[in-house]
């Protein structure tokens, strides 16, 4: 299958991403009001899920661009290296923020929801495992740069 | 450092960048990217021909330059 390229799977996932960008904002603006018709108040725990969404647009926005360099057909350049390190710097702040809130809901909230801080602790793993793969992601596409940049100019 | 001595060898030799670059086969971007200094290697094919075409030895056009360094 083709991923580099106008019909490729990188622009397929750039037009799914940006619709998810929408969506996320929407969702976002939305929130309170849907939380409040399945009666569920929007305490400190849930305020979390903004500056996260928040996270979570900035990642998807930063993939957008890196999805339209391999439309582009210039995958391996400065720009993505930066951009993956910058989602992985972001990841690694959505894995704080969720961190905060699972000590949030363990020594203030004193939650006893096995399922609640299991899935707090999970999210902060996710994040984690994400911000760590990233970096190791952008490193690699830096060697990689730099070995086309050597190519580029053995003449 | 390696310092390419090209536009040397070039004015000795009486030959113009684009005509050099049409004889060894390569695009006159790479010949100006040779020449600058700018180029990070160079395979033996194109210093062959570079030779073949300038009648000279690779020694004329590489130089062994000690104590400067290599700006990366």
């Amino acid at each position: 299958m083709k991923i580099i390229g106008e019909d490729g799977l990188g622009n397929i996932l750039k037009k799914f991403l940006q619709v998810c960008f929408v969506l996320g904002i929407v969702i976002l603006i939305l929130l309170p009001f849907l939380l409040k018709d399945f009666g569920v108040s929007l305490n400190a725990s849930f305020l979390i899920i903004y500056p996260n969404g928040i996270v979570l647009l900035v990642i998807v926005k930063k993939f957008i661009e890196l999805f339209r360099s391999l439309k582009d057909n210039n995958p391996f350049c400065d720009k993505n290296v930066k951009i993956l390190k910058f989602t992985g710097n972001s990841a690694l702040v959505g894995a704080i923020l969720w961190l905060l809130d699972l000590i949030y809901a363990i020594v203030l909230v004193k939650i006893s929801d096995i399922v609640i801080i299991m899935f707090l602790a999970f999210l902060f793993v996710l994040f984690l495992g994400v911000s760590i793969a990233l970096y190791i992601l952008s490193e690699l596409l830096k060697e990689a740069t730099e070995y086309k940049k050597e190519n580029e100019l053995t003449i | 450092m390696i310092i390419v001595n090209l536009d040397v060898i070039m004015a000795k030799k009486k030959i113009s960048s684009s005509e050099l670059a049409y004889k060894v086969g390569i695009t006159p971007a790479n010949l100006s990217i040779l020449k600058t200094n700018k180029g990070k290697a160079i395979r033996f094919s194109t210093l062959d021909k570079i030779c073949k075409v300038l009648n000279c030895k690779p020694g004329d056009i590489l130089e062994y330059r000690e104590g400067d360094e290599e700006n990366d």
